[in-house]
């Protein structure tokens, strides 16, 4: 009988374990995304109220993320960016960070995580959507984003 | 809610997005009668009918394109193509066959590489020619028979966008083989637009119309359409300079306007042509404005016949 020491068993074994952690389960996204987006962008992904135009400080409010927002418009690459390096819209009329960035605060898994979690929030149309978007720019690899 | 016809139509695959867009204020609202009036005091085509409006002279300019490098201009009337490499003094004519009772509406040129002229227009959906093989050929044969403007990329060579009145904006990004709709376009719709490499965009740049409402933006990830300063009344042309994205114009039926601020405010050009229907940026700067049959140049705070 052969050992399941094998190094080819062992490499797959170790393989497998990577993947478990690259690709956690939903709850982890939802628990991220509890804890760093629900404060802005609502508990169930629904924004802030009046985010179409700028607030009184003159700053885009929060955008949902649910079906109603167009977070679905955009690739897996972008989104990621979104959440690591944040973005400023250039019409604000503060120089803060519309969006600020998490790269500090959450680890590239965890980015990935709470972005697999907005994606349960829509439609099945929206998800195919965005899948067609993100077949030419898809989430950066660990190796890709460290090197930026 | 029932759809009206002939206005911007959500369509299936943007309604839960984009139509959440930053112009829904009841003021900010056309009305279908309001977009009539327009596309008609525009010479336009009706929204919903295709059916020209006022019937434009056969010489009549209705659009303008030049290339984002090098000095070649492009001039559409009507059923003709022209194509000038002095600046506009003499012109070429490209020779595009055409069906009868097939009208031009909207041209545009790939930003680099193949330098491909797009034109779009009723009866000829879009048809392509690459300056490097000298021919015409029919691209979009997916889209829908109801496109009257057609904008290419700033930057990407074989990135080009269509609107298809009663639809909504198309993407290609393979030259004009493959679309794929990606919204439906500001309220009102759109008379013509143009793609701009602006910074400040989550994805590649922005897009900006020229429509019923005025000037409208919106990323090109379409996340929403927003007002480009505070102009009354519709617009029939916009276009901005390619050596300084901050810097735009455009036309309405009383006027041209320049906005050195990204569209936030706008300053009318004096004695300007009447009833101006395209402009273009020249790849120096230039602003030339078309009007009747006629193309003028902003120079020193004046007018100048290109062709006189």
């Amino acid at each position: 009988m052969r050992s399941l020491h094998s190094p080819a068993i062992l490499l797959l074994l170790v393989t497998s374990a990577h993947v478990q952690a690259e690709r956690p389960a939903s709850d982890t996204g939802r628990k991220i995304y509890q804890t760093h987006c629900a404060a802005c962008h609502g508990g169930r992904g629904e924004g802030q109220p009046g985010w179409e135009r700028l607030n009184a400080s003159g700053e885009m409010p929060a955008p949902p993320h649910d079906r109603k927002g167009h977070t679905w418009k955009h690739s897996d690459a972008m989104l990621y960016q979104m959440v690591a390096q944040g973005w400023r819209d250039p019409f604000n009329k503060t120089q803060r960070l519309t969006m600020p960035a998490f790269q500090g605060a959450l680890q590239p898994w965890e980015i990935r995580a709470v972005i697999d979690y907005l994606k349960t929030q829509w439609t099945p149309r929206q998800r195919a959507f965005q899948r067609e978007e993100s077949r030419s720019a898809p989430y950066p690899t660990n190796s890709e984003w460290n090197l930026r | 809610m029932k759809t009206k016809p002939g206005l911007a139509v959500m369509p299936r695959i943007s309604r839960p997005g984009c139509r959440q867009s930053l112009e829904g204020t009841p003021s900010a609202t056309v009305s279908r009668r309001e977009a009539l009036t327009f596309f008609a005091s525009s010479a336009l085509v009706l929204p919903g009918t295709l059916k020209a409006a006022t019937e434009p002279r056969a010489d009549q300019i209705v659009a303008l394109a030049a290339e984002g490098s090098g000095s070649a201009l492009y001039k559409a009337t009507g059923r003709a193509v022209y194509r000038s490499a002095d600046g506009g003094r003499s012109w070429q004519h490209l020779g595009m066959p055409l069906q009868p009772g097939a009208r031009i509406q909207s041209i545009s040129v790939s930003a680099a590489g193949a330098e491909a002229l797009y034109v779009a227009g009723l009866g000829i959906d879009i048809v392509r020619r690459r300056q490097d093989r000298a021919g015409w050929s029919r691209v979009g044969h997916a889209l829908p028979r109801r496109i009257s403007a057609v904008a290419a990329h700033a930057r990407q060579e074989h990135t080009v966008y269509a609107y298809a009145r009663g639809r909504g904006i198309y993407r290609s990004d393979d030259g004009g083989e493959r679309w794929r709709l990606m919204d439906a376009g500001p309220r009102g719709g759109i008379a013509q637009f143009v793609h701009s490499d602006m910074p400040g965009s989550m994805q590649t740049g922005w897009l900006f119309t020229a429509g019923p409402q005025g000037v409208r933006l919106a990323m090109d990830c379409f996340c929403g359409w927003r007002p480009a300063g505070d102009l009354a009344g519709g617009t029939v042309a916009v276009v901005y300079d390619r050596r300084n994205s901050s810097r735009l114009a455009t036309a309405t039926t009383s006027g041209v306007f320049e906005s050195s601020d990204r569209g936030q405010s706008w300053a009318r050009l004096a004695n300007a042509p009447v009833n101006v229907r395209a402009l273009v940026f020249t790849a120096d700067g230039s602003l030339l404005a078309a009007s009747g049959a006629r193309i003028y140049r902003w120079a020193t705070a004046r007018w100048e016949a290109v062709d006189a």
